[in-house]
């Protein structure tokens, strides 16, 4: 008992600070803060109809439209003294009132009298279920409002809406009975909801929650945890006959709000705050996105818009790819759509290059923590990847979207544009995509399908397209040869932007036949917040509802507007980049490896080791670049500066070296590109460096590498042999921004950048690398040349065959292991693998059984030297000629000689020692005397 | 403690409460996070509004420099008492969950697809 009073005693100020904390939670809700001193509740089951001080109209009213009670929300000013007023309405009292017409037909009247000492903010219901109105010939109720005097309506005049067309004295009038002339009064109504067409909001790919049981397979947001390899998604994937993976994955609801994520709960509270009620005339409609635009789902938005929409139409909005679903249902259901207006937001209606991308190297959709490889693996057998890819209607109008670059050993570079079919056979046949999923994808993608007017279907429609964010708009690939496995060796180059939403190119989502007047362009568009971006969510409302919400100039219908104009950075290194706007948005590689991209109208994307970032500047924009390395090589950086969609310069910074200590930063004076880099990252600037390389809108284009020829000079000998020096000459061309250098490497020694020819003199096998760098940064693939050096010939050992009785030649060299020799009785001619050869020539005697040999002379390669003399004599003795004495002598030089006696089998040897002394020692068996030539030099040895 | 420190901490402590006494960034974010699906926010306002992210980011970061500067005020002047090390532990671990929001608040707002 006493230990909780000795913990409150002790924690008695940190327990009081928590209670008032948790104390300061409740009280501080919303209410506390806000104006009204009344009980908002009231008017929860009510819609707004109206704010402001003009009358407004209700069209669309249908069969049995049931007013059941009107609510003013208006506050009364007391002691009003307003000469104008006065002046036309001499005995005014504090009233207020509605009438309703029906044409000019006033059909409804009614007024609420305010006592004058009450001035209060108040609520006033006009609550009696007064007006039932049947019959199908009515297109619209007019409601007037305004303020009342002595009992009646108006004063000085009976028209109700005359009156209220005059703005001076409504102007007045108001003033009389609002606190001021900024608050309005705010009318509510409770009636038949079918004043309403229905709207239906069909999300796009990854719009829809899935699930596995109770477990959020998508959008969870553990997926931003940045450990771990999100596999916890596979459950997605489709089998490679495209179907489910795990057949207990469904789906459930469009996806609203995530933490930070809103994807269409600001529209629905758009829609909501005219009056709209989600189930009742707002709806959504989820379905199971990874199938794409199949029969099932299109069969679903039939089932649902029958459902929803009372025997009218229903006005439908449809984000990325449930703009293609919507369109093949109006294509299924011709003349049975039932759809009055739809607004498409970002329609790839031929497809766009990202899902290409997302194919090949994944994509994270910049959720940080998000493993780009497991969107790739759950991307290649889902078929809703393959209806986003592009189409031939897609080449066909905007060209190419794939480029490879083939390289090609000691040649040029094979760049290309692939058509369409080539892209299809190269990534079914070359990288593994479901040939399947492509086929439906085309027999979706038809010509009549990509092209499809929906406005002769009735269709009322309205087109938002993203238009001036960067966009892939052409995958880059290049191809660098084979692996050990006979896989592609792949690297992704700096894709070709686009204007676009970032996701969907703009001559996608443009193809769409549209009145011009009801195309909008959106310039800060992202495309997975579009249907509730701010701006476009307010013109999606304007458009359904007719209101006129500020979309806050995200919108334009001039597409000159839409332009691209902004840098295009571009980093192949193990270097990461950071850029700053001047809002403080950050674009970026997270701590966690993921991407971020909070600028507006930004792309950024990373393939491998090669970072790609678009950056708009077309209004204004400035942005702070940082870099740090994270591995240790060089980097090569590039700025292209884009202008009208076109490149005009480029400044690049080439081959630079870097460390994980590096650290940078890039500056710009009136354009021009500065590089400041802090290389052991103390924080002080160690170098400041000048582009490397600036070209103009030709050079900048430039992707194919330099190549380099080598030359070698020498004398050549045989099997790849150089029988002298050699001198390697590297001679590079690049065919349009010009040679920046090249480099080469000698045996594995760092790189060189090449002035002069390279001097091969040490005999030996040499290993020469070397490449070349365009002023573009393009950087050739290494070459290796491989060059043998073997100047020397082989040299000779002769000895003495006991065996044979007779001497034997034989042929050495220093870097042939094997060297050809043959002899005949005054000569031995030896030659290596080189095609070095040495000529021995020689004279030998036998008497009895004393043998004798001189060597006479010695050429190497044909060039001839005598020995000096010498004499290396053997004679047999004893029993069987068992015993011996070899003896060696070189003039001046070295005397040798060995006697060896079978009976003790040890052979006596005695040498001529450099000081002139001689050895003498003993050796048991039998040993030899060895002469070899050397460099035209003679030399025995005892063996 | 002195006095000097006391107003320190006391600063420090109010760049945590006081945001979250009006928007509670982090009550809320942590709440949508304990919840499946599609989230509701513990209480509407404009901090939590997806237009409103920039303002969300700078109060969050001014709440994470109060928490971890509090921590560190009371750590160093902690007597070692088991209040300190008490009080210490709460702050640490709402200095944990202020930095979970903030990475968050980068991690998911970018969302493109």
């Amino acid at each position: 008992m006493l230990l909780p009073v000795l913990v409150f005693k002790k924690m008695k100020k940190f327990i009081l600070l928590i209670f008032f904390v948790f104390l300061g939670l409740f009280l501080s809700s919303d209410e506390v803060f806000a104006n009204s001193p009344y009980d908002q509740s009231s008017l929860d089951s009510f819609n707004l109809l109206s704010q402001g001080f003009d009358g407004f109209t209700l069209s669309n009213i249908e069969d049995n439209f049931v007013i059941e009670k009107i609510s003013f929300r208006v506050q009364f000013i007391q002691n009003v003294s307003t000469t104008t007023i006065e002046n036309q309405c001499p005995t005014l009292d504090q009233s207020l009132g509605f009438q309703i017409n029906q044409g000019d037909t006033a059909i409804l009247s009614r007024f609420y009298h305010n006592p004058v000492a009450d001035s209060s903010e108040k609520i006033i219901d006009f609550d009696t279920a007064f007006l039932n109105i049947t019959g199908s010939d009515l297109p619209s109720l007019i409601f007037y409002i305004g303020h009342s005097v002595q009992n009646g309506f108006f004063c000085g005049n009976s028209n109700f809406g005359a009156q209220m067309g005059s703005a001076n004295v409504t102007s007045n009038y108001v003033s009389h009975w609002l606190n001021d002339n900024t608050n309005t009064p705010e009318i509510y109504f409770n009636g038949n909801a079918n004043s309403k067409t229905p709207v239906l909001i069909v999300p796009g790919v990854l719009g829809t929650e899935i699930f596995k049981g109770d477990e959020e397979l998508w959008a969870n947001p553990k997926m931003a945890i940045p450990i771990g390899d999100d596999d916890f998604m596979d459950p997605m994937q489709f089998n490679a006959n495209l179907t489910p993976s795990d057949p207990a994955v469904y789906f459930r609801e469009v996806i609203k709000q995530r933490p930070f994520f809103n994807y269409t709960e600001d529209l629905i509270q758009e829609f909501t705050s005219q009056g709209y009620t989600e189930n009742e005339d707002l709806f959504t409609f989820p379905y199971d996105w990874r199938y794409g635009v199949n029969q099932a789902n299109i069969d679903a938005l039939k089932a649902k818009i029958d459902e929803i929409r009372n025997g009218g139409e229903v006005d439908i909005i449809a984000h990325s790819t449930g703009g293609l679903l919507v369109k093949k249902y109006v294509i299924d259901n011709p003349g049975n759509h039932h759809l009055g207006k739809a607004v498409f937001l970002g329609v790839p209606n031929t497809g766009a290059p990202k899902a290409v991308k997302t194919m090949l190297a994944g994509d994270n959709f910049n959720v940080h923590g998000l493993s780009a490889a497991e969107m790739k693996k759950i991307a290649q057998n889902l078929p809703v990847v393959y209806d986003l890819a592009p189409s031939q209607e897609y080449f066909d109008s905007k060209g190419s979207y794939f480029k490879t670059i083939k390289q090609k050993f000691l040649a040029k570079d094979e760049v290309k544009d692939l058509t369409h079919q080539e892209t299809l056979d190269l990534l079914i046949n070359g990288r593994g995509m479901n040939q399947a999923a492509y086929n439906n994808a085309g027999n979706l993608h038809t010509e009549s399908f990509d092209n499809f007017d929906l406005r002769t279907q009735g269709v009322d429609l309205y087109n938002i397209v993203g238009c001036k964010s960067g966009t892939i708009g052409k995958v880059v690939e290049k191809y660098k040869g084979q692996d050990l496995f006979g896989h592609p060796i792949l690297e992704y180059l700096e894709p070709e932007e686009t204007p676009g939403d970032g996701t969907v190119p703009l001559e996608s989502a443009t193809n769409l036949p549209v009145d011009q007047n009801k195309k909008f362009y959106a310039l800060d568009a992202n495309h997975g917040k579009m249907p509730s971006q701010n701006g476009i969510r307010q013109q999606i409302v304007n458009i359904i509802v007719g209101t006129n919400l500020d979309t806050q100039g995200k919108l334009t219908q001039d597409i000159n507007n839409c332009k691209l104009k902004g840098k295009a950075v571009s980093i192949y290194s193990p270097l990461d980049i950071e850029a700053l706007d001047q809002n403080g948005n950050r674009l970026g590689i997270a701590e966690d490896g993921s991407l971020q991209n909070d600028i507006p109208g930004a792309d950024f994307n990373v393939f491998g080791d090669h970072k790609f970032v678009y950056m708009p500047e077309d209004a204004g924009e400035t942005y702070k670049i940082n870099l740090k390395g994270t591995g240790s090589g060089s980097f090569t950086l590039g700025i292209k500066d884009i202008d009208a969609n076109q490149v005009t310069q480029s400044q690049n910074f080439i081959n630079l070296p870097v460390s994980s200590t590096t650290l940078g930063t890039l500056e710009f004076a009136d354009n021009q590109a500065q590089l400041l880099l802090d290389n052991d990252g103390n924080g002080t600037v160690d170098q400041t460096l000048a582009p490397t390389s600036v070209l103009d809108a030709n050079q900048s284009l430039d992707l194919i590498s330099p190549e380099t020829t080598a030359t070698v000079s020498g004398i050549v000998g045989n099997n790849g042999w150089y029988k002298s020096d050699a001198q390697v000459s590297l001679t590079a061309l690049d065919d349009n921004s010009g040679m920046l250098e090249t480099l080469y490497s000698l045996d594995n020694q760092p790189y060189l950048s090449y002035q002069s020819p390279i001097s091969l003199i040490s005999e030996g096998p040499h290993t020469i690398k070397y490449y070349s760098v365009d002023n573009a940064g393009n950087n050739e693939a290494v070459q290796i040349l491989e060059i043998k050096i073997d100047k020397q010939a082989p040299e000779f050992t002769v000895w003495f065959d006991f065996a044979s009785q007779s001497f034997k030649f034989s042929a050495q060299d220093n870097l042939d292991s094997n060297p050809q020799i043959n002899c005949t009785s005054i000569d031995c001619q030896g030659s290596d693998q080189a095609g070095n050869t040495a000529a021995l020539n020689f004279k030998q005697t036998k008497i009895s059984n004393l043998y004798s040999l001189n060597l006479s002379k010695i050429s190497y390669n044909g060039v001839g030297t005598n020995f000096v003399e010498n004499l290396f004599t053997v004679g047999l003795s004893g029993k069987n000629l068992q015993n011996s004495a070899q003896a060696v002598l070189i003039k001046k030089q070295q005397v040798a000689a060995i006697g060896f006696t079978r009976d003790k089998n040890e052979s006596k040897i005695v040498e001529l020692q450099s000081g002139g002394s001689l050895k003498t020692y003993v050796l048991s068996g039998l040993h030899l005397i060895k002469l070899k030539t050397n460099n035209q030099n003679l030399s025995a040895k005892v063996e | 403690m002195s006095k000097k420190q006391k107003i320190w901490l006391g600063v420090f402590l109010a760049m945590f409460i006081i945001p979250e006494l009006l928007w509670s960034p982090i009550l809320n974010t942590l709440y949508e996070l304990w919840q499946s699906g599609n989230v509701i926010p513990f209480r509407e306002n404009f901090i939590m509004a997806s237009d409103n992210l920039l303002y969300f980011r700078l109060v969050n970061f001014m709440q994470l420099v109060g928490i971890v500067f509090a921590s560190v005020v009371l750590f160093k002047t902690s007597n070692k008492k088991f209040i300190s090390w008490f009080l210490l532990s709460i702050l640490i671990l709402f200095s944990f969950f202020n930095l979970v929001v903030f990475y968050l608040s980068f991690a998911f707002a970018g969302v493109s697809f």
